[in-house]
Protein backbone atom coordinates (compact mmCIF):
# COMPACT_ATOMS: atom_id res chain seq x y z
CA UNK A 1 0.00 0.00 0.00
CA UNK A 2 2.69 2.34 1.01
CA UNK A 3 3.58 4.72 -2.05
CA UNK A 4 -0.43 4.19 -3.17
CA UNK A 5 -0.72 7.64 -1.96
CA UNK A 6 0.79 11.58 -3.19
CA UNK A 7 -0.36 13.00 0.14
CA UNK A 8 -1.89 12.00 3.36
CA UNK A 9 -4.87 14.79 3.03
CA UNK A 10 -5.57 13.66 -0.57
CA UNK A 11 -8.73 11.46 1.53
CA UNK A 12 -10.21 14.92 2.43
CA UNK A 13 -9.75 16.87 -0.58
CA UNK A 14 -13.25 18.16 -0.75
CA UNK A 15 -12.66 21.66 -1.61
CA UNK A 16 -9.58 20.36 -3.64
CA UNK A 17 -10.87 22.33 -6.44
CA UNK A 18 -10.20 25.53 -5.34
CA UNK A 19 -6.61 25.58 -6.31
CA UNK A 20 -7.26 24.79 -9.65
CA UNK A 21 -10.31 27.59 -9.97
CA UNK A 22 -7.78 30.14 -8.87
CA UNK A 23 -5.32 29.48 -11.66
CA UNK A 24 -7.93 28.77 -14.47
CA UNK A 25 -9.56 32.19 -13.19
CA UNK A 26 -6.17 33.84 -13.47
CA UNK A 27 -4.98 32.33 -16.52
CA UNK A 28 -8.44 33.00 -18.18
CA UNK A 29 -7.56 36.73 -17.10
CA UNK A 30 -3.96 36.28 -18.63
CA UNK A 31 -5.39 35.25 -21.81
CA UNK A 32 -8.15 36.96 -22.78
CA UNK A 33 -8.57 40.01 -21.07
CA UNK A 34 -12.15 40.82 -21.66
CA UNK A 35 -13.23 37.32 -19.99
CA UNK A 36 -16.50 38.58 -18.05
CA UNK A 37 -16.33 37.80 -14.76
CA UNK A 38 -19.97 38.19 -14.14
CA UNK A 39 -20.52 34.91 -15.47
CA UNK A 40 -19.69 32.50 -12.36
CA UNK A 41 -19.17 29.40 -14.90
CA UNK A 42 -16.01 31.50 -16.44
CA UNK A 43 -14.22 30.98 -12.92
CA UNK A 44 -15.23 27.42 -12.33
CA UNK A 45 -13.27 24.28 -13.78
CA UNK A 46 -16.33 22.99 -15.59
CA UNK A 47 -16.73 25.77 -17.63
CA UNK A 48 -14.34 24.10 -19.86
CA UNK A 49 -16.53 21.51 -21.18
CA UNK A 50 -19.59 24.02 -20.36
CA UNK A 51 -18.78 26.66 -22.92
CA UNK A 52 -17.44 23.84 -25.41
CA UNK A 53 -21.31 23.22 -26.04
CA UNK A 54 -22.19 26.76 -26.15
CA UNK A 55 -20.28 28.12 -29.04
CA UNK A 56 -22.36 31.61 -28.63
CA UNK A 57 -19.94 32.88 -26.07
CA UNK A 58 -16.71 33.44 -28.29
CA UNK A 59 -14.61 35.04 -25.74
CA UNK A 60 -14.77 32.15 -23.48
CA UNK A 61 -13.99 29.69 -25.74
CA UNK A 62 -11.59 26.54 -25.21
CA UNK A 63 -8.67 28.59 -26.77
CA UNK A 64 -9.22 31.06 -23.63
CA UNK A 65 -8.16 28.30 -21.61
CA UNK A 66 -5.86 26.01 -24.13
CA UNK A 67 -3.43 28.74 -25.25
CA UNK A 68 -1.63 30.99 -22.46
CA UNK A 69 -0.69 34.48 -23.48
CA UNK A 70 2.50 34.68 -25.21
CA UNK A 71 5.26 34.42 -23.26
CA UNK A 72 3.34 32.42 -20.39
CA UNK A 73 4.70 29.01 -20.89
CA UNK A 74 1.68 26.31 -20.69
CA UNK A 75 0.88 24.90 -17.46
CA UNK A 76 0.78 21.31 -16.71
CA UNK A 77 -2.70 19.98 -15.84
CA UNK A 78 -3.63 17.18 -13.75
CA UNK A 79 -5.14 14.06 -15.26
CA UNK A 80 -8.59 13.16 -15.00
CA UNK A 81 -9.71 11.31 -11.87
CA UNK A 82 -11.12 8.63 -13.67
CA UNK A 83 -7.26 6.66 -14.28
CA UNK A 84 -6.50 6.69 -10.80
CA UNK A 85 -6.86 3.51 -8.99
CA UNK A 86 -9.91 3.89 -6.06
CA UNK A 87 -8.44 4.03 -3.14
CA UNK A 88 -9.63 4.24 0.78
CA UNK A 89 -8.65 7.61 0.60
CA UNK A 90 -11.07 8.69 -2.24
CA UNK A 91 -13.03 6.58 -2.20
CA UNK A 92 -14.42 7.17 1.91
CA UNK A 93 -14.35 11.15 0.69
CA UNK A 94 -16.55 10.78 -1.66
CA UNK A 95 -18.58 8.10 -0.32
CA UNK A 96 -19.46 10.86 3.30
CA UNK A 97 -20.56 13.17 0.09
CA UNK A 98 -22.94 10.67 -1.47
CA UNK A 99 -24.18 9.60 1.96
CA UNK A 100 -24.52 13.09 3.23
CA UNK A 101 -27.11 13.45 -0.06
CA UNK A 102 -28.63 10.22 0.69
CA UNK A 103 -29.05 11.21 4.18
CA UNK A 104 -30.38 14.81 3.43
CA UNK A 105 -33.51 12.34 1.52
CA UNK A 106 -33.78 10.36 4.80
CA UNK A 107 -34.86 13.89 5.83
CA UNK A 108 -37.86 14.33 3.49
CA UNK A 109 -38.69 11.08 4.35
CA UNK A 110 -38.41 11.86 8.35
CA UNK A 111 -40.77 14.80 7.53
CA UNK A 112 -43.03 12.55 5.54
CA UNK A 113 -43.29 10.58 8.44
CA UNK A 114 -44.08 13.31 11.43
CA UNK A 115 -46.27 14.50 8.56
CA UNK A 116 -48.16 11.53 8.61
CA UNK A 117 -48.62 11.17 12.75
CA UNK A 118 -49.49 14.66 12.49
CA UNK A 119 -52.44 13.80 10.04
CA UNK A 120 -53.63 11.16 12.12
CA UNK A 121 -53.75 7.19 12.47
CA UNK A 122 -54.68 6.41 9.04
CA UNK A 123 -52.29 8.02 7.83
CA UNK A 124 -49.51 6.71 10.25
CA UNK A 125 -50.60 3.59 9.97
CA UNK A 126 -50.26 4.05 5.66
CA UNK A 127 -46.05 5.18 5.91
CA UNK A 128 -45.50 2.14 8.91
CA UNK A 129 -46.92 0.13 6.35
CA UNK A 130 -44.29 1.15 3.62
CA UNK A 131 -41.65 0.47 5.89
CA UNK A 132 -42.36 -2.57 7.21
CA UNK A 133 -42.63 -3.44 3.41
CA UNK A 134 -39.89 -5.48 2.26
CA UNK A 135 -38.71 -2.58 -0.24
CA UNK A 136 -38.97 -0.53 3.59
CA UNK A 137 -37.31 -2.24 4.81
CA UNK A 138 -33.82 -2.61 2.75
CA UNK A 139 -34.30 1.21 1.93
CA UNK A 140 -34.07 1.35 5.93
CA UNK A 141 -31.11 -0.81 6.09
CA UNK A 142 -29.06 1.17 3.42
CA UNK A 143 -30.48 4.22 5.17
CA UNK A 144 -28.77 2.88 8.34
CA UNK A 145 -25.70 1.89 6.57
CA UNK A 146 -25.07 5.57 4.74
CA UNK A 147 -26.30 7.40 8.27
CA UNK A 148 -23.78 5.39 10.69
CA UNK A 149 -20.85 5.75 8.03
CA UNK A 150 -21.59 9.36 7.82
CA UNK A 151 -21.03 9.83 11.07
CA UNK A 152 -17.86 7.77 11.85
CA UNK A 153 -16.60 9.66 8.23
CA UNK A 154 -17.68 12.69 9.96
CA UNK A 155 -16.29 12.31 13.53
CA UNK A 156 -13.00 11.57 11.24
CA UNK A 157 -13.18 15.11 9.72
CA UNK A 158 -13.76 16.52 13.37
CA UNK A 159 -10.45 14.94 14.19
CA UNK A 160 -8.93 16.24 11.30
CA UNK A 161 -10.37 19.24 11.99
CA UNK A 162 -8.69 19.33 15.45
CA UNK A 163 -4.98 18.95 13.25
CA UNK A 164 -5.05 15.39 14.48
CA UNK A 165 -4.03 12.33 12.21
CA UNK A 166 -2.99 13.48 9.01
CA UNK A 167 -0.04 11.07 8.87
CA UNK A 168 -0.31 8.59 6.00
CA UNK A 169 -0.62 5.22 7.99
CA UNK A 170 -2.79 6.86 10.54
CA UNK A 171 -4.86 8.18 7.51
CA UNK A 172 -5.22 4.42 6.28
CA UNK A 173 -6.06 3.37 10.40
CA UNK A 174 -9.24 5.64 10.86
CA UNK A 175 -9.92 5.21 7.10
CA UNK A 176 -10.63 1.14 7.49
CA UNK A 177 -11.80 1.92 11.31
CA UNK A 178 -14.49 4.65 9.51
CA UNK A 179 -15.55 1.26 7.58
CA UNK A 180 -15.76 -1.34 10.15
CA UNK A 181 -17.17 0.89 12.56
CA UNK A 182 -20.42 1.89 10.25
CA UNK A 183 -20.82 -1.89 9.12
CA UNK A 184 -20.58 -2.93 12.76
CA UNK A 185 -22.78 -0.50 14.32
CA UNK A 186 -25.54 -1.14 11.70
CA UNK A 187 -25.62 -4.65 12.31
CA UNK A 188 -25.88 -3.96 16.35
CA UNK A 189 -28.49 -1.81 15.26
CA UNK A 190 -30.57 -4.12 13.18
CA UNK A 191 -30.05 -7.05 15.51
CA UNK A 192 -31.17 -4.86 18.69
CA UNK A 193 -34.19 -3.61 16.77
CA UNK A 194 -35.00 -7.31 15.56
CA UNK A 195 -34.87 -8.66 19.05
CA UNK A 196 -36.95 -5.59 20.22
CA UNK A 197 -39.34 -6.49 17.67
CA UNK A 198 -39.54 -9.67 18.30
CA UNK B 1 -23.08 41.34 -22.18
CA UNK B 2 -22.51 44.38 -20.32
CA UNK B 3 -19.08 45.95 -19.30
CA UNK B 4 -18.66 45.20 -16.05
CA UNK B 5 -17.84 47.85 -14.09
CA UNK B 6 -16.88 46.84 -10.40
CA UNK B 7 -13.43 46.89 -9.14
CA UNK B 8 -11.93 43.37 -8.86
CA UNK B 9 -12.43 43.34 -4.71
CA UNK B 10 -15.94 43.59 -5.59
CA UNK B 11 -15.84 40.99 -8.03
CA UNK B 12 -13.98 38.59 -5.77
CA UNK B 13 -16.81 39.20 -3.49
CA UNK B 14 -18.79 36.24 -2.88
CA UNK B 15 -16.47 34.31 -4.68
CA UNK B 16 -14.94 31.37 -2.15
CA UNK B 17 -12.50 32.44 -0.17
CA UNK B 18 -13.88 36.32 -0.18
CA UNK B 19 -17.77 35.60 0.72
CA UNK B 20 -18.87 33.68 4.09
CA UNK B 21 -17.14 30.38 3.66
CA UNK B 22 -14.77 30.30 7.01
CA UNK B 23 -18.38 31.09 8.96
CA UNK B 24 -20.72 28.24 6.96
CA UNK B 25 -17.43 26.22 7.67
CA UNK B 26 -17.52 26.53 10.98
CA UNK B 27 -21.72 25.93 11.36
CA UNK B 28 -21.02 22.59 9.53
CA UNK B 29 -18.85 21.61 12.09
CA UNK B 30 -21.04 22.63 14.71
CA UNK B 31 -24.01 21.54 13.81
CA UNK B 32 -22.19 18.06 12.72
CA UNK B 33 -21.26 17.90 16.60
CA UNK B 34 -25.05 18.95 17.67
CA UNK B 35 -26.07 15.80 15.38
CA UNK B 36 -24.16 13.65 16.78
CA UNK B 37 -26.16 13.02 19.92
CA UNK B 38 -29.40 13.94 18.68
CA UNK B 39 -28.70 11.34 15.57
CA UNK B 40 -28.04 8.87 18.14
CA UNK B 41 -30.77 9.45 20.57
CA UNK B 42 -33.21 9.26 17.40
CA UNK B 43 -31.99 6.01 16.21
CA UNK B 44 -32.18 4.22 19.78
CA UNK B 45 -35.96 5.80 20.33
CA UNK B 46 -36.83 4.12 17.02
CA UNK B 47 -35.46 0.75 18.24
CA UNK B 48 -36.93 1.09 21.12
CA UNK B 49 -40.72 2.08 19.57
CA UNK B 50 -40.98 -0.02 17.33
CA UNK B 51 -42.95 -2.41 19.10
CA UNK B 52 -45.48 1.14 19.99
CA UNK B 53 -48.45 1.30 17.64
CA UNK B 54 -49.86 5.41 17.00
CA UNK B 55 -51.06 6.20 20.57
CA UNK B 56 -47.56 5.17 21.94
CA UNK B 57 -45.49 7.23 19.01
CA UNK B 58 -48.03 10.29 19.67
CA UNK B 59 -47.35 9.64 23.38
CA UNK B 60 -43.08 9.61 22.62
CA UNK B 61 -43.65 12.82 21.01
CA UNK B 62 -45.98 14.61 23.22
CA UNK B 63 -43.75 13.79 26.22
CA UNK B 64 -40.91 16.99 26.75
CA UNK B 65 -37.66 14.25 26.45
CA UNK B 66 -39.15 13.15 22.71
CA UNK B 67 -40.15 16.19 21.53
CA UNK B 68 -37.49 18.69 22.41
CA UNK B 69 -34.60 16.47 20.94
CA UNK B 70 -36.85 16.14 17.55
CA UNK B 71 -37.32 19.56 17.28
CA UNK B 72 -33.75 19.99 18.04
CA UNK B 73 -32.61 17.26 15.12
CA UNK B 74 -34.75 18.79 12.80
CA UNK B 75 -33.32 21.96 13.17
CA UNK B 76 -29.57 20.88 13.11
CA UNK B 77 -30.60 18.29 10.33
CA UNK B 78 -31.62 21.04 8.18
CA UNK B 79 -29.09 23.40 9.07
CA UNK B 80 -26.41 20.78 8.18
CA UNK B 81 -28.31 19.29 5.19
CA UNK B 82 -28.37 22.68 3.70
CA UNK B 83 -25.09 23.50 4.25
CA UNK B 84 -23.72 20.46 2.93
CA UNK B 85 -25.91 20.49 0.29
CA UNK B 86 -24.60 24.16 -0.82
CA UNK B 87 -21.51 23.01 -1.06
CA UNK B 88 -22.30 19.82 -3.35
CA UNK B 89 -24.05 22.29 -5.64
CA UNK B 90 -21.06 24.80 -5.92
CA UNK B 91 -18.55 22.16 -6.45
CA UNK B 92 -20.63 20.09 -9.61
CA UNK B 93 -23.29 22.33 -11.15
CA UNK B 94 -22.92 25.62 -13.23
CA UNK B 95 -24.29 28.66 -14.18
CA UNK B 96 -27.99 28.75 -14.25
CA UNK B 97 -28.68 25.64 -12.68
CA UNK B 98 -25.89 26.07 -10.08
CA UNK B 99 -28.04 29.49 -9.22
CA UNK B 100 -31.22 27.05 -9.25
CA UNK B 101 -29.91 24.15 -7.44
CA UNK B 102 -28.79 26.29 -4.56
CA UNK B 103 -32.24 28.12 -4.27
CA UNK B 104 -34.04 25.16 -4.03
CA UNK B 105 -31.64 23.42 -1.31
CA UNK B 106 -32.06 26.57 0.77
CA UNK B 107 -35.97 26.87 0.22
CA UNK B 108 -36.36 23.46 0.71
CA UNK B 109 -34.37 22.59 4.19
CA UNK B 110 -36.42 25.84 5.57
CA UNK B 111 -39.49 24.68 4.35
CA UNK B 112 -38.56 20.68 5.65
CA UNK B 113 -37.49 21.83 8.74
CA UNK B 114 -40.46 24.41 9.21
CA UNK B 115 -43.24 21.26 8.49
CA UNK B 116 -41.27 18.85 10.39
CA UNK B 117 -41.13 21.36 13.71
CA UNK B 118 -44.85 21.74 12.63
CA UNK B 119 -45.66 18.33 12.87
CA UNK B 120 -44.35 17.59 16.24
CA UNK B 121 -45.79 20.56 17.47
CA UNK B 122 -49.27 20.02 16.18
CA UNK B 123 -48.71 15.66 17.55
CA UNK B 124 -47.32 17.40 21.18
CA UNK B 125 -50.14 19.83 21.70
CA UNK B 126 -53.40 19.09 20.01
CA UNK B 127 -55.78 17.42 22.14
Amino acid sequence: MAGDDKSPASGRRRKGAAPDRLRDATASRLADGKTSHSDPAAASPGARSETADRPAQPRQSKAAFRSPAPGVRERPLSPNIQIYRPQITSVLSIGNRITGVLLGIGGVGLVVWLSAGALGPAAYAGVTAALLSIPGQVVLFLFTLAFFFHLCAGVRHLMWDTVHGFELRTVYISGWIVVMASLALTVIAWAVGLFVMS
Amino acid sequence: MVQDTRSPLARASGLGPAGKGAAEWWAQRVSAVALVPLTLWFVIEIIAHMHSDYAGFVAWLRSPTGMIPMVLLLIALFHHAALGLKVVVEDYLHGLVKFSALVAVRLGAVALAVAGILAVLFIALSG
